[in-house]
Parts: C-alpha cells; sequence; structure tokens
C-alpha cells in the first residue's frame, strides 16, 4: 500500500454536512492546539515549535531529493500541491496578524488619545469600510468607487511622488566627489541617454548593426553595458545572495536562528 | 555672509515645478522622437507571436495602483497580442490589488476580441505564497487552485470551463508571461521554468529591469519589456502587425519620461557644477 492510498483511505474527500462538521472540528482542534501550546513551558514549547518547522522544511527537502520514479514522481509527490494550499493558507494567517496588529496600536492610540490619534481613527475606519464593503458588497458601486477611485488613485499618486524626491535628490546628492561616483555617474548617463528616445535620437544616424560605427549607437552602448557589465555584476550579486539564502535558511530549519522562537522568554 | 553658490541655493519647489511642467507640456505637446525596438522587446514579441495558439498562455500579475504606470500598459500590450491571436488566457497574481486591475483590464478588452470567460480566457484568482503554489502547478494545475475565482467554478467542470481542456499541468501550457513589480521572477525560474517547454517572458517596472539581463541571456527568460519604455516598444510592434492601428497612450508617455530625464541630467550637472563653484569660492575668500 503506498503513502497515497493509506492516506486516501483514512482522510477520504467529504461533502456536504460531513465536511462542515469537519471544518468545524479542525477549528476546534487548532483552538485546543493554540491554548495547549500557550500553557506549555518555554523550553517545550521551543521544542514543539522546532520540530514543526524542522517536519514542514523535510517535506520539500525529500520530496526533491528523494529519487523519482521514470514519470518523475516519487513516494511524496502526490502531497505537493496539497502543501503548496496548506502554505498559502498560512501565509493567509500573516494578514490576520497584521489586521490584529494595526487594531492593537492603532486601537490603543485612539482609546488613549495619543499624539496624531485622529489620523489611526481614519485608518481604522477606512480599514473597516474597505474590508466590509470588499467582503459583503464587492459588486456594488460603493465598492468599486472605493477601490477604483479611492485606494488606486491615492496607491498611485503616493508612488508618483517619487520622481519629485528623485528630482530633488539628483540635484542635492549626486556628487562627482571620486573616482568611482565619476565612472558611476558616466555609466548611469550613457545607460539612460541610451534607453530614451531624445538620446537614441543623437546616434540614430549611425548604422543600427553591421557596422563597426554601429558600436557608437548610444543604445547598443546602453544594452552592451546592461548586458555584459552589468549583468557580471548582477550574477555576482546572486551568488552571494544565493549563499547566504542557504545559510539563513538552514539556521530557520534547524531553528539555531538566534532570537527565534522565544528564546527571548525568561526560562 | 552665504558662502555657497547660487546654484546650490535654488528652492526645490521651483524644481518640482519645473518637472510637474515637463510633464504636462510632454503629454500635451506632440514630439516626434524616434523609438528604437530594443532586443529584448523583440524577442519577447517573438515568444507571444510564435507560442502554439492551441495552448493556454498563463498571464501572472504582481503589481498594485502603485505600479499601474508601467505595469498596466505592459500587460494590456500583453493582453492584446494573445487575444488577436486568439489564444486563451489564464490570469493568475501574486497580489491582491492586481487580481482586480488585471480583470477588469482583460474585462475591457474581451468584448473587442471576442473573449468569453471560461471559453477563452480563466481568472484563477490570488495566491498568497508563490513557491508552494509554483510547485503545485508543476504537478497539478487543477488540484493547486481547485475553482476558478469569478463564480468559483471547479477548473475540472470543463462543461463551462472549456478553457481548462487539456490542461493538466505546467506541461500542457503554451507561454507564461508575468507582469511583475516584484522579484517574482526567481520563483518561477526555480520551480516552473525547465519543467515545461513553454517559454517565459517578463514585464518588471524600469527600476528592476537590470536584475534580468542575467536570464535573458542565459535563456531562462524569452525576453522582457523594459518599463513603460518597453511597453510602447512592443505598441510599436503591435502597430506594425496590424493589431493596434494606431499609438495609444503608452507611446505617448514616453515623451514626459524622455524630457524629466533629461531635466534629471541637467541638474545632476547643476548639483556638481554648484559644489565646484563653492569650492573656488571658498578657496578664494
Amino acid at each position: 500500500m503506498t503513502l497515497k492510498s493509506l492516506l486516501s483511505k483514512l482522510f477520504p474527500p467529504l461533502h456536504g454536512p460531513a465536511l462542515y462538521a469537519a471544518l468545524a472540528g479542525a477549528a476546534v482542534l487548532c483552538v485546543f492546539l493554540f491554548f495547549a501550546l500557550h500553557a506549555l513551558p518555554p523550553r517545550a514549547r521551543k521544542v514543539a515549535i522546532g520540530a514543526a518547522t524542522f517536519l514542514a522544511g523535510l517535506f520539500y527537502a525529500l520530496e526533491w531529493f528523494w529519487p523519482a520514479d521514470s514519470a518523475g514522481n516519487n513516494p511524496m509527490t502526490f502531497a505537493v500541491p496539497t502543501v503548496g494550499n496548506v502554505a498559502n493558507v498560512l501565509t493567509a494567517f500573516t494578514l490576520g496578524l497584521g489586521v490584529m496588529s494595526l487594531i492593537r496600536i492603532h486601537g490603543n492610540n485612539v482609546i488613549r488619545q495619543r499624539a496624531s490619534w485622529e489620523n489611526s481613527l481614519v485608518l481604522l475606519l477606512g480599514m473597516v469600510t474597505m474590508a466590509v464593503s470588499g467582503l459583503f458588497f464587492d459588486k456594488s458601486m460603493f465598492f468599486r468607487s472605493l477601490f477604483r477611485d479611492v485606494l488606486n488613485s491615492f496607491d498611485a499618486a503616493m508612488f508618483a511622488t517619487l520622481a519629485f524626491y528623485i528630482i530633488s535628490a539628483a540635484y542635492r546628492a549626486f556628487r562627482i566627489k571620486s573616482v568611482e561616483a565619476t565612472l558611476m555617474m558616466a555609466a548611469a548617463l550613457i545607460v539612460m541617454l541610451g534607453m530614451i528616445p531624445l538620446g537614441q535620437f543623437l546616434t540614430s544616424s549611425l548604422p543600427a548593426n553591421g557596422s563597426f560605427t554601429s558600436i557608437f549607437r548610444l543604445d547598443n552602448i546602453s544594452n552592451w553595458m546592461l548586458t555584459n557589465l552589468n549583468g557580471a555584476a548582477q550574477r555576482a550579486i546572486n551568488f552571494g545572495l544565493g549563499i547566504g539564502a542557504l545559510a539563513i535558511a538552514l539556521r530557520v530549519w534547524l531553528s539555531l536562528e538566534r532570537g527565534a522562537f522565544f528564546e527571548s522568554t525568561p526560562e | 555672509m552665504n558662502r555657497t553658490h547660487w546654484t546650490q541655493r535654488i528652492d526645490p519647489r521651483w524644481l518640482y515645478l519645473i518637472l510637474l511642467a515637463l510633464v504636462i507640456i510632454g503629454l500635451l505637446v506632440p514630439i516626434p522622437l524616434p523609438l528604437i525596438i530594443g532586443p529584448q522587446t523583440r524577442a519577447l514579441y517573438d515568444a507571444v507571436e510564435h507560442a502554439p495558439a492551441d495552448k493556454l498562455a498563463i498571464l501572472c500579475t504582481n503589481w498594485s495602483a502603485s505600479t499601474q504606470g508601467e505595469n498596466r500598459p505592459q500587460t494590456e500590450v500583453i493582453l492584446r497580442h494573445l487575444m488577436r491571436r486568439k489564444v486563451r488566457i489564464a490570469l493568475m497574481a501574486w497580489e491582491q490589488q492586481s487580481t482586480n486591475l488585471a480583470r477588469e483590464l482583460v474585462e475591457e478588452l474581451a468584448p473587442e476580441y471576442g473573449y468569453v470567460y471560461g471559453r477563452d480566457w480563466i481568472n484563477w484568482g490570488y495566491r498568497a505564497e508563490a513557491n508552494g503554489t509554483l510547485k503545485g502547478m508543476v504537478l497539478d494545475i487543477r488540484d493547486t487552485f481547485k475553482t476558478e475565482s469569478h463564480t468559483r467554478i471547479a477548473l475540472t467542470d470543463l462543461q463551462r470551463l472549456p478553457v481548462m481542456a487539456g490542461v493538466r499541468n505546467t506541461k500542457d501550457v503554451g507561454l507564461i508571461i508575468e507582469i511583475s513589480a516584484a522579484g517574482t521572477y526567481k520563483n518561477w525560474i526555480q520551480f516552473v521554468i525547465g519543467s515545461t517547454p513553454a517559454k517565459f517572458g517578463y514585464g518588471p517596472t524600469s527600476v528592476m529591469a537590470p536584475e534580468l539581463y542575467n536570464y535573458i541571456d542565459a535563456g531562462q527568460m524569452a525576453g522582457m519589456m523594459f518599463g513603460i519604455k518597453g511597453a510602447a516598444e512592443y505598441e510599436h510592434l503591435l502597430i506594425e502587425d496590424g493589431t493596434l492601428k494606431k499609438p495609444g497612450f503608452t507611446t505617448k508617455a514616453i515623451a514626459p519620461i524622455s524630457l524629466a530625464l533629461v531635466l534629471l541630467f541637467v541638474l545632476i550637472g547643476l548639483g556638481n557644477y554648484g559644489m565646484i563653484a563653492t569650492r573656488k569660492m571658498e578657496r578664494d575668500a
């Protein structure tokens, strides 16, 4: 009997009232587990969370390294979509944590009437209005107007202000004080000129390719710099990032990361 | 006595005003500028043009209203190209806002090309976690998403969703395009590209684009649009092939960007000139 058939036998697909009963049972079990975890002494809690983290990580490691059959599957493969859905559900919980944190911090600001509590009130009202209209009236004109006319416009306007900051920063901060800064500015000028039509216009009389003079076209120089110089630098950065990510992943998987899992909690 | 050169004392509000004026002028006054199609945009166009018409194309979006200035035109040109070729489209998103924004865009374009939901296009919806979702899609798309996101019809219901016919996993997909303001291209390359014959194209924001040259160079990415400039180039290619009759807003937006960048160069020069002039004044004093 394969693992898949065993699990299918133990947990057959449910429909109708049985499904809802199972969902309610799972919710009750989760609440029980939450309180049980909370009641554990810190040392035992750390072990429990470390074990859960290790097992969760072990699934993907095993699935990846376990030899596959001719169809490319191994005994773990069948569970990948389900584990992916579980990961999605867990990730979605972080949204709930964010909402809880916002309500706690800004709710306190409003109740205690701290400085700028009015902003906190607007934030909470905005969040509740958007959530209620999105959850229950998502086809209504009210929600569409809130989403399209208010949220989208605010979001776009906030990002657009970056252009003004960039202009200000270019004038105040981009100083050629060293060889490195000079090189960076020269590279930036060439790449930007090669990317914009106004810059491309300057050398557009030269042939695009197939001639020696084509290498002097700004768009060709810009493309060469992005592909070769920038590409080499990006590869080096990615290589370093990859090694760092591997080390961090191992530390998190094995619960070796400092400060993780209530390490600061007095035992 | 103030010992800084006058160029160092310009009120930044004047700079903001000049920028605003340039952007407005650039949008209102047509400036005939040559637009050279970059090799990356042309490669992306070719990938879409040669994608198998009988297979589904995945269009993943990961952008919000904050970057819609660049990402929306990119999404639009890709959609127009796919719709002109009558390629079936599946939308999916890693960002909550883009689920709605991309859906609205498809609903806007669908009548023009006779696209019907469920038959020609489908929305798989938003997923919060990319790695698990992509690993699942490599094995079984229907099991990973279960339902479409509009009315929760099961993806296995081919009567109501004929668009899903013959689509089991990413091997059955003809093309994958992501339009994004974040680095989720790495997730696709790590988990999907290589397991499918589908070509992978990208539409990043301009600031993200330099990161992608490696992957194009390595052949893991078929091509890309360099921000809104790439979208304008793509729009020109669509005019050349007859998909579009005339340039739209995307091409028009290139003029203000060009003018703003010229202002940027001028201000960098002015700032540095002011620094040198101030030093000279200090030495002479």
